[in-house]
């Protein structure tokens, strides 16, 4: 009783003096409908939030993070600056990444969306889980160089930070593991399936494919479809696909994480979601448009080491009439939905 | 009717207890106590002392400056063979000159006969996103890969003059929790005559001898010269583990 009489007097000082100190603006953008989502025909997800329950608060502060350049080590970078909200969280200005004091990196950066299906990430997959996915690219020293311990203090100093892991978790602690699983709800909802390829597979909106379309849709499915395997348009496997060995870089890709000769050059198969946005292309971000990939498989494909079953024997067959009917089908798969939807957007942007 | 005298008691208890007093808010107080396990980190008979020179079975010059590991899964086996399981244990040990310890809780009372635990974090761990206690430090004492998810189950770093390695480093950071390269290692100690013994008021130590130089010597002896880091899992880590797999000895149980 008596202990209760104090908190109540303790706790009305604390909110005296409060009221002294200039309150934090917490960016306010709306976060409704926050929610797991598996479309109709999609296999269950990998990652389902059941250690990790979503709230408005944990995405709020995920998104923060996401967006916080003191994350690196000289506070220029967030994982923003390459995992651009216009462009389905890829980065259109870039063929290799750029780290902190403008350091080139080694591959390009894919586009997030539909993280929760991935069974690992980066493109050799070396990392196994999503919520320990952002501790690559934060201690990398090409990317922004941070010791996680830094990152901890540089949050833990300030204000907003203090509030929005308050709201999100019930104390101002900053852990590694409430960072991480806020940044897992964030990256993790953001979903990719109201392009008009699902409209028309759902047969909503009365939407249906042009004669052009049509036609790409059959080609991808007889020519695409083993590796960029629908509805996620991944079969998440490792491939090489048969691209130039850049002896510069020489990105040994999967073999870098198992240390074994038959993973040399493989790369994971990306999903071709969202294609008109996630250029260039290819692991090394060496193709710039979809003509050139397409050429790439017809006429591009180098025999290298473990070249990938389907491309050996020449690569694709396609004509010049059958590419521009791919191209009009990949275009089918861009959702605007990630860009237009206010709940990704950059929450420092009044 | 009077078992439903003693629930309504205890209910009360439970009730009262609760205002009194928030912190014990345990309705049964199971007779529980703690076991202190000391790591007297050392190679061959002294105390491991860092950046002093020491020699492998070999007769190879060394100096150690860092060494931590992880010790886990600790399961203590009573006298009538039941045993005491230590939920989320892991245990995250940095070496300082001197003893590490560490101290286990919550254990039931009674005479242990046994106790078996691991170095390294078993597989379920290493798979399962981002975790609390020690294994969250991991992070922050670089006992994680980053690149390629996974715990550093041990990790040795030094100097030695055979080293090619520039400023004669050696390292050594060895994991892999999985397939024909897993590098966790058991330990099963059985006490013999001997007893742990856990009361309510004393503290018993269990004193394990964890000695350096068992990693550069069996089954495959190290040679500086040709093998001075291994810093990620495969075939060398494997060859490593092997070795530290006799590296943890008993050395004594203290019973104050």
């Amino acid at each position: 009783m008596m202990k209760s009489f104090y908190s109540l007097i303790l706790m009305g000082l604390l909110g005296l003096s409060s009221c002294k100190v200039d309150p934090v603006i917490i960016p306010v953008l709306p976060v409704n409908d926050l929610r797991e989502i598996v479309p109709q025909g999609w296999p269950a997800a990998k990652y389902t939030f059941s250690v990790n329950a979503i709230s408005a608060e944990a995405f709020v502060l995920g998104r923060s993070l996401f967006y916080e350049t003191l994350l690196s080590k000289d506070n220029t970078i967030s994982c923003a600056s390459c995992h651009m909200n216009k462009a389905a969280f890829s980065n259109p200005d870039h063929n290799l990444s750029h780290g902190i004091n403008g350091i080139l990196g080694k591959r390009n950066a894919p586009g997030i969306f539909n993280l929760t299906w991935h069974p690992y990430f980066m493109h050799d997959g070396g990392i196994n889980h999503i919520e320990v996915q952002p501790l690559g690219p934060i201690s990398n020293r090409i990317e922004m160089a941070e010791n996680i311990n830094n990152v901890i203090s540089k949050l833990q100093g300030t204000d907003k930070y203090k509030t929005l892991f308050k709201n999100a978790f019930g104390t101002e602690e900053v852990t590694t593991q409430r960072m991480f699983r806020a940044m897992a709800q964030f990256m993790g909802l953001i979903y990719s399936y109201n392009s008009k390829y699902d409209k028309v597979i759902r047969n909503e909106e009365g939407m249906v494919f042009t004669e052009a379309e049509s036609r790409g849709y059959a080609l991808f499915q007889a020519n695409c479809n083993a590796c960029h395997k629908e509805p996620l348009f991944t079969d998440f496997q490792f491939r090489n696909n048969g691209m130039r060995v850049d002896p510069q870089v020489n990105d040994s890709g999967r073999a870098h994480i198992t240390n074994q000769a038959i993973d040399l050059y493989k790369f994971k198969t990306p999903s071709l979601r969202n294609l008109a946005h996630t250029y260039p292309y290819m692991h090394d971000g060496s193709l710039a448009t979809l003509q050139a990939c397409l050429d790439h498989y017809t006429s591009g494909v180098v025999n290298i080491t473990n070249l990938d079953p389907y491309l050996q024997s020449g690569g694709l067959k396609l004509s010049a009439e059958d590419k521009k009917d791919l191209i009009a089908f990949l275009l089918t798969l861009t959702d605007n939905t990630i860009a237009s939807d206010s709940r990704f957007a950059d929450p420092n942007i009044k | 009717m009077k078992q439903l005298f003693y629930i309504i008691f205890f209910a009360l208890l439970l009730f009262f207890s609760c205002k009194k007093d928030p912190i014990t808010n345990d309705p049964t107080p199971a007779p529980l106590s703690s076991i202190q396990v000391n790591l007297n980190n050392m190679v061959d008979d002294s105390l491991l002392v860092l950046n002093k020179n020491y020699f492998t079975s070999a007769g190879d010059s060394f100096m150690v400056s860092k060494f931590k590991y992880y010790l886990s899964n600790f399961v203590f086996t009573l006298e009538d063979g039941s045993e005491y399981t230590e939920p989320e244990s892991y245990h995250l040990i940095r070496h300082t000159n001197g003893i590490s310890s560490f101290t286990i809780t919550q254990v039931p009372l009674g005479g242990y006969k046994a106790v078996r635990f691991m170095i390294g974090v078993d597989s379920t761990h290493n798979v399962s996103g981002t975790q609390p206690g020690d294994l969250e430090s991991s992070y922050a004492s670089d006992m994680f890969w980053t690149w390629s998810s996974g715990y550093i189950f041990l990790k040795l770093e030094g100097t030695a003059p055979k080293s090619p390695a520039s400023d004669k480093l050696i390292e050594y950071h060895i994991g892999g929790y999985g397939g024909k390269y897993k590098t966790q290692r058991d330990f099963n100690f059985n006490f013999g005559f001997g007893r742990l013994n856990v009361l309510q008021t004393k503290l018993p130590v269990l004193n394990l001898k964890v000695n350096v130089n068992e990693i550069f010597k069996t089954p495959v002896a190290i040679d500086f010269s040709s093998l001075p880091t291994v810093v990620a899992g495969g075939f060398y880590a494997k060859q490593l583990a092997d070795n530290y797999a006799d590296m943890i000895s008993l050395k004594s149980i203290d019973n104050p």
